[in-house]
């Protein structure tokens, strides 16, 4: 049986890529997967070996004084163009306007406003991108095959990459089992997706690099459904992106203000374009959705990386409200912990309480486990109160970044976590990087639905 | 340290001869060890090195002195590398003694022992890669940049960088397969917990 978890996530695992709160999501789920732990151990292996495989370089005798010695005795200086390049910039710059400004009229104000607006515009799934020179799907495609049910929601296609969502569903409703979608050129050059940069309630994201030759022309390969499916792409700035609306509803609890930009509705979803403002609001993570099956985290995309934090949201076809339930941030603040295991037991209480950051946490109790030669103490944990209106979920180990494991509780907190201690009778642990709930609901209008 | 270096760069870009060679020197050995370990020749990396600094040197009105000189300098040993080595075959094998020094550095014995094998496989399996895919692997794990400084380095947007990573990795991985799978349950196996 294959698992559906692709191997990039123990690629991203085994590079650092892999944000907190998924790696340890992961690392979890690595726990029960032997497909995924033989992808984890080839990854882990490969970083492992490159780190050693350079060492130090033998620099040749003399080899720096022989260079030198090649140099010409001055720089060469700039030339008129280069020396004084900011300046003509800036009368190019202002020449433009000028012209602008002086052909001042109702008309090309207009064509200024759609050329800003196509520039800057929304596309549906991936949100608001330039669109200079770039292609986007031109209706959703749907495939089937194998039992199976593939649907493209949205391609942006440009000189920088492309980015594809999708979604695949069996007649249960369920995620399919197979390999990732793939894209094929003109020429038959594959491209593998270099991540998923999110997972929707909608459809999985990915994230490929840039055509060689026509942008515009591609076609997706997708073996859970046994097909190769051309994608109908039209230059970005078509009737798609114009169906996108304004938002500007906002709400704000504690400080943090989620702001609805643009919503794209389409027959079957509304997406909506969401950015966070406020001190806090410049640290979420990740946003907390209510869904129809339990709480969905939308986390902050790493491609394109935005300030303030960006999300695109996906939900059903008639919503027309957007709750947001709970907003994660990750803050600065680190604590320790000494703990010294009594031999001969393999429980004991603790009682500690550890402060990290502006919060506490509280470790309860221990558990000596041994598995397959290995020891290893599994610590109990709960949480201090809430500050602010911010509740301690999560931290970081700086000494186990790789050898420990967590087990997160219903309301997103640790239960407890694991670190290996081998034959150590005292065990010292500093925790980073408090991650903290804040609980809403945020509730936004999303206009009404049709 | 940074404010006397800020000091050399900007007497360097007005020309002052000795700022310029302290900072040259200073750079030379992380550029020669790009350059080596890019065009796997000695040789071919002296020179390399030296037509780095010498388009530096060429261009140092231009550079921006607020910035550090070690990515602008691998920028332009990337670009003059890349290009000279497209289409070439790696002009030695391992067993140079330059190449045997740079992929043995000074470990215990027994760890020696246990990853000088692994070390040779994954030097051989970088000298399979293209300039491009090599470079970015040599920038990452022997230069020690973030992705972000391999982006200034190589002048692409970061998306390129994690996936010619990605891609060289990913090559990598298929022709080490072998040493990885052997090596399953021993140093570097991954166990449930230490995933």
């Amino acid at each position: 049986m294959r698992c559906n978890r692709s191997a990039l996530d123990a690629e991203r695992l085994a590079t650092g890529l892999m944000e907190q709160h998924r790696a340890t999501e992961y690392q979890q789920h690595l726990m029960s997967c032997e497909e995924c732990q033989a992808a984890a151990v080839q990854s882990r292996t490969l970083e492992d070996a490159l780190r050693q495989a350079f060492g130090p370089v033998v620099v040749p005798a003399g080899a720096a004084n022989r260079m030198l010695a090649t140099l010409p005795p001055n720089p060469p200086a700039l030339s008129f163009l280069r020396r004084h390049y900011r300046g003509l910039s800036t009368l190019a710059v202002a020449a433009v306007v000028a012209a602008v400004v002086t052909a001042f009229n109702p008309a090309a104000v207009s064509a200024l406003a759609t050329t800003v607006r196509q520039a800057i515009s929304f596309i549906p799934g991936i949100g608001i991108r330039a669109t200079d020179d770039a292609f986007v799907l031109a209706q959703p495609v749907t495939v089937s095959g194998n039992g199976v049910t593939l649907r493209v929601i949205s391609v942006f296609a440009d000189r920088n990459g492309t980015t594809l969502t999708y979604e695949a569903v069996t007649p249960s409703g369920q995620e399919p089992v197979g390999p990732q979608p793939y894209l094929v050129d003109d020429h038959g050059r594959r491209y593998f997706a270099q991540y998923s940069a999110g997972v929707s309630t909608h459809g999985t994201m990915l994230v490929f690099k840039p055509l060689a030759k026509r942008p515009g022309s591609m076609t997706l390969v997708a073996e859970v459904v046994s097909a190769r499916v051309p994608l109908p792409l039209v230059r970005a700035g078509g009737a798609g992106l114009a169906s996108a609306q304004p938002g500007g509803a906002d709400a704000t609890v504690l400080g943090i203000t989620l702001r609805v930009d643009q919503v794209f509705r389409s027959s079957d979803a509304v997406t909506a374009h969401v950015s966070a403002y406020g001190s806090r609001g410049m640290n979420i993570a990740y946003l907390v959705i209510a869904g129809n099956d339990g709480l969905q985290p939308f986390p902050r995309p790493i491609y394109p990386a935005s300030s303030p934090p960006q999300f695109d949201i996906t939900l059903p076809a008639d919503s027309s409200v957007l709750r947001v339930e709970r907003v994660v941030i990750e803050e600065a603040g680190n604590g320790t912990a000494h703990i010294a295991i009594p031999a001969g037991t393999d429980s004991f209480s603790l009682g500690q309480q550890v402060q990290i950051g502006r919060y506490t946490f509280f470790l309860d109790r221990a558990e000596v486990m041994h598995r397959g030669g290995e020891t290893s103490l599994r610590i109990f944990v709960h949480s201090g109160p809430a500050r602010d209106g911010a509740r301690l979920l999560s931290w970081r180990l700086t000494d186990f970044r790789s050898g420990a494991a967590f087990k997160l509780a219903t309301d997103g907190s640790y239960e407890w976590f694991e670190v290996p201690t081998g034959a150590a009778s005292q065990l010292s642990l500093t925790f980073v990087s408090p991650t903290v709930g804040i609980d809403g609901p945020w509730v936004v209008s999303l206009g009404s639905a049709p | 340290m940074e404010e006397s270096d800020l000091a050399l760069r900007q007497a360097a870009v007005k020309g002052d001869r000795a700022a310029v060679e302290t900072l040259f020197r200073t750079a030379y050995p992380a550029v020669y060890g790009f350059c080596l370990h890019l065009s796997r020749d000695p040789r071919a990396a002296e020179d390399l090195a030296q037509q780095t600094f010498l388009l530096a040197f060429r261009h140092l009105r231009s550079y921006r002195p607020e910035l550090p000189m070690k990515p602008w300098l691998l920028r332009i040993a990337h670009n003059a590398g890349v290009s000279a080595l497209r289409g070439k075959h790696p002009q030695v094998t391992l067993e140079d003694p330059q190449v045997q020094a740079m992929a043995s550095p000074a470990r215990s014995p027994e760890e020696t022992a246990m990853a000088g094998e692994m070390r040779a496989q994954v030097q051989a399996a970088l000298a399979r890669l293209t300039p491009e895919l090599r470079a970015v692997i040599v920038l990452r794990y022997q230069q020690e940049l973030s992705y972000e400084e391999i982006a200034r380095a190589i002048a692409k947007p970061i998306t390129t960088v994690t996936s010619r990573l990605w891609e060289a990795r990913r090559q990598l991985g298929r022709f080490l397969g072998p040493m990885a799978n052997e090596n399953e349950g021993g140093a570097h196996a991954l166990q449930p917990l230490r995933p």
